[in-house]
C-alpha cells in the first residue's frame, strides 16, 4: 500500500518554486520606481511552533513544516509547504492545510424567463476558510465514517457543515457545491487523494510527509497546517503547526501605499501612466520624423 | 523557468507576456479606433484571474498611458479638436453621475441587473449594426466612383432641432457649426450609459461624434482619445482613494504593451479611409455584442461568483 501511495504521490502535479528567475526587466523599472521599497528581503523565519498535545496515544507530535513563513514578492507563483510528522504503525493520515475562516458574500446565477443567465439572488456563507487543502494517503472515502471525518474537520462535507447554518435556505444549498467548485479551480480548495507518503520512522510509528501546494493568489495571513491518522474506523488529530504568507519588498510597499495612502497612490500612479504615454509618444514621433 | 508576475493589489500572480500581449493589442485598437478599449481589456483581465473591481480600476490606469500616448500621436497630426472634447467631457462628467444615481434606484427595484446587461447588448447591436451597413454603403458607393465623405448633409428633423438652438459655436478642427448644448447634451448621454454600463463609453461616443456631430472620422478618433485621457485620469484617482484598486504592478506591465500598441493603431488609423475604420470598428463592437449576448445565454460553468465581479 506504501509503494501505491508512492506512485500516487509521485504523479502529483509538479509543486511551483516559491521564486523563479522571471521578468527581470518588469523588477529593474519598479525598482528604479519605488527605491524606498529596492531593499526587499525573507522575512526572518519564526521560531517553530510548539506541537500542542495530540489525542493520539503516542503523546505529543511535532509536525515540521518548511517553510513555515514564505515571503511573497513579484517574482511569487505560489509555494510548496514540505510537511513532515509521525502516525502510529497500521494507520492511514492526512494532511490539512486551512486558511483563516471568513464570511463570504456570493453572487448565485440562475435562469430569468427560461433563457438568459443572470445573478439572481445574493447567498451568505458565515464560516468559510480562505484555504482548505487535503493531502490524504489512501482515497478519502477509506479514511473513516463520514461522521468521524466531519467531527474531525476533515474533507469539503465539514467546510459545509460548518459554513451552512442550522436551517440552510435553498440558495445555500446548491450555492455551496458550486461555491467548492469555484474555489478548487482558484486553487485555494483542493484535495489531493493518495499524496501522502508513509514510511518506516522510528520505533513503531510511519513516517508522514507530502508536499502541499499553495497557489499564487493563497491571501496572505496565517495558516494552520494538521495531521490527522486513522486506524480501523477510528481517527485522532496527531499534531498541528503554523505557516505564515507574507507580502515583502516591493509587493508589500505597493500594496501598503495603495491601502494607507490612496490618494497619493493615484496621482503617482497616472503621472508615472501619463509619463509613460508622452515618451511613447515622443519616441515614434522622433522615429516617424526620421523615417520621412 | 516561470515567466509570471505577482500582483501585490490583485493578489494573484500572471504571465508577463500574456499581460504584455493583451496590453499590445488592445492600445493598437484604441490607437485606431478612439476607444479606451475598457469593454475588451476589463472582461479579459478578469478571465485570466484578476478581480472585476481590480480589472476595471487598474484597467482604466492603464488606459490613461495608452490614450496620453494616442492623444498626443493625433495631436501632432492636428486632430484633436479640444473645444469639441472639452465639452463632451464636461457633459459626460455630470452624465456619469446621473448614471450613478440612476443605477442605485435600479438596485432598489431590483431590475439593475437585467437593464445593464439588456442596455449593453441593445447599444452595441445597435450601434454596431447602423455603422456596419452604413459603411459597407459608404465603401459601396468609393467603389462606384462618388465620394463618400462623412457630412453627406441630409436635412432631417434633427439637424432642423440643431439647427434651431441658440449659443452657436464653429469648431474649426472639425469643420461644423451648432450649438455648445449638443456636444453638452451628447456628453450627458454618453457618461450616464457609460456609468450604468460600467465602461468608459468611447465606443459610444465614437459613433455619436461620427453620425449625430458629423465630425470627420479622423478628427473624431483622436478628440475621442482626449476626452478619454481625461475620464480616466479622473476615474483612476478617485478609484485609488476611495476603493484601493488600482494594481500599480498590472497597470505598468499592460502600458508598456498598451503605448506601443497605440502609436501604432494611430499611424494605421491615418493609412486607413474612413470607412475602412468604421467597418472595423462596426465588427469588433459586433462581436462584442455576441460575446454578452452568449454569456447570458449559455450555461455559466461555475453558477456563484464573488461580490465586486460582474
Amino acid at each position: 500500500m506504501a509503494a501505491h501511495a508512492r506512485r500516487e504521490g509521485a504523479a502529483r502535479r509538479a509543486p511551483g518554486a516559491t521564486r523563479g528567475p522571471a521578468c527581470l526587466p518588469l523588477a529593474l523599472l519598479l525598482l528604479l520606481l519605488v527605491p524606498a521599497a529596492a531593499r526587499a528581503t525573507t522575512a526572518p523565519a519564526a521560531p517553530v511552533p510548539s506541537a500542542p498535545a495530540g489525542a493520539d496515544p503516542l503523546g505529543p507530535e511535532r509536525l515540521e513544516v518548511y517553510p513555515e513563513e514564505v515571503g511573497v514578492d513579484l517574482l511569487f507563483s505560489g509555494a510548496t509547504l514540505h510537511v513532515r510528522g509521525a502516525v502510529p504503525a497500521g494507520s492511514d493520515a492526512a494532511i490539512l492545510c486551512t486558511g483563516q475562516e471568513t464570511r463570504l458574500k456570493l453572487k448565485r446565477r440562475g435562469r430569468v424567463w427560461g433563457v438568459l443567465w443572470m445573478n439572481v439572488a445574493d447567498v451568505v456563507f458565515e464560516r468559510v476558510p480562505s484555504v482548505y487543502v487535503l493531502c490524504t494517503s489512501v482515497p478519502l472515502a477509506r479514511l473513516g465514517p463520514p461522521e468521524l471525518l466531519e467531527r474531525l474537520g476533515v474533507g469539503f462535507g465539514s467546510v459545509e457543515a460548518r459554513a451552512l447554518p442550522r436551517d440552510p435556505s435553498r440558495d445555500q444549498r446548491e450555492a455551496f457545491p458550486e461555491l467548492v467548485r469555484l474555489k478548487r479551480r482558484e486553487g485555494l480548495f483542493d484535495l489531493v487523494e493518495g499524496s501522502v507518503l508513509l514510511g518506516r520512522g522510528e520505533r513503531d510509528r510511519l513516517d508522514a510527509s507530502t508536499d502541499l501546494f499553495l497557489p499564487a493568489r493563497t491571501p496572505p495571513g496565517g495558516y494552520r497546517i494538521a495531521l490527522f491518522s486513522f486506524r480501523q474506523g477510528e481517527g485522532a488529530l496527531v499534531a498541528e503547526a503554523t505557516a505564515v504568507i507574507r507580502q515583502t519588498g516591493v509587493a508589500a510597499f505597493v500594496s501598503r501605499t495603495a491601502r494607507e495612502r490612496g490618494l497619493l497612490y493615484g496621482i503617482v500612479a497616472v503621472v508615472v501612466a501619463i509619463a509613460a504615454g508622452l515618451s511613447t509618444g515622443a519616441l515614434f514621433g522622433r522615429g516617424a520624423r526620421g523615417a520621412h | 523557468m516561470s515567466f509570471s508576475v505577482y500582483l501585490p493589489v490583485a493578489g494573484n500572480a500572471v504571465n508577463v507576456f500574456l499581460l504584455f500581449g493583451l496590453g499590445g493589442i488592445v492600445g493598437f485598437l484604441s490607437g485606431l479606433f478612439g476607444v479606451g478599449g475598457g469593454f475588451l481589456m476589463t472582461p479579459l483581465l478578469m478571465m485570466i484571474g484578476i478581480p472585476g473591481t481590480i480589472a476595471a480600476a487598474s484597467d482604466s490606469n492603464q488606459i490613461v498611458a495608452a490614450s496620453a500616448s494616442g492623444t498626443i500621436a493625433h495631436a501632432r497630426a492636428g486632430s484633436v479638436d479640444f473645444k469639441m472634447g472639452g465639452l463632451l467631457l464636461a457633459g459626460g462628467l455630470l452624465g456619469g453621475s446621473l448614471g450613478v444615481v440612476l443605477i442605485k434606484l435600479l438596485r432598489r427595484a431590483g431590475e439593475a441587473n437585467f437593464v445593464i446587461s439588456a442596455t449593453y447588448v441593445v447599444m452595441l447591436g445597435g450601434i454596431g449594426g447602423y455603422m456596419f451597413v452604413e459603411s459597407l454603403q459608404g465603401l459601396r458607393k468609393s467603389r462606384g466612383g462618388g465620394d463618400a465623405r462623412e457630412g453627406d448633409l441630409r436635412p432631417s428633423p434633427f439637424a432642423r432641432l440643431v439647427e434651431s438652438l441658440p449659443l452657436k459655436v464653429r469648431f474649426g478642427r472639425s469643420n461644423v457649426t451648432f450649438s455648445v448644448l449638443v456636444p453638452l447634451f451628447f456628453g450627458v448621454v454618453v457618461g450616464a450609459l457609460a456609468a450604468v454600463m460600467g465602461v468608459g463609453g468611447g465606443f459610444i461616443m465614437v459613433p455619436v461624434m461620427v453620425y449625430l456631430l458629423r465630425m470627420p472620422m479622423h478628427v473624431v478618433v483622436g478628440t475621442s482619445l482626449f476626452q478619454i485621457l481625461a475620464t480616466c485620469i479622473n476615474v483612476t484617482i478617485l478609484q485609488s482613494a476611495v476603493n484601493h484598486t488600482v494594481d500599480v504592478v498590472l497597470v505598468l506591465v499592460l502600458l508598456l504593451g498598451s503605448v506601443i500598441g497605440a502609436q501604432l493603431g494611430a499611424r494605421a488609423s491615418r493609412k486607413l479611409r474612413a470607412d475602412q475604420l468604421k467597418i472595423l470598428m462596426s465588427i469588433i463592437v459586433l462581436a462584442v455584442m455576441v460575446k454578452m449576448l452568449l454569456g447570458l445565454l449559455l450555461r455559466p460553468d461555475v453558477l456563484v461568483s464573488y461580490e465586486g465581479g460582474h
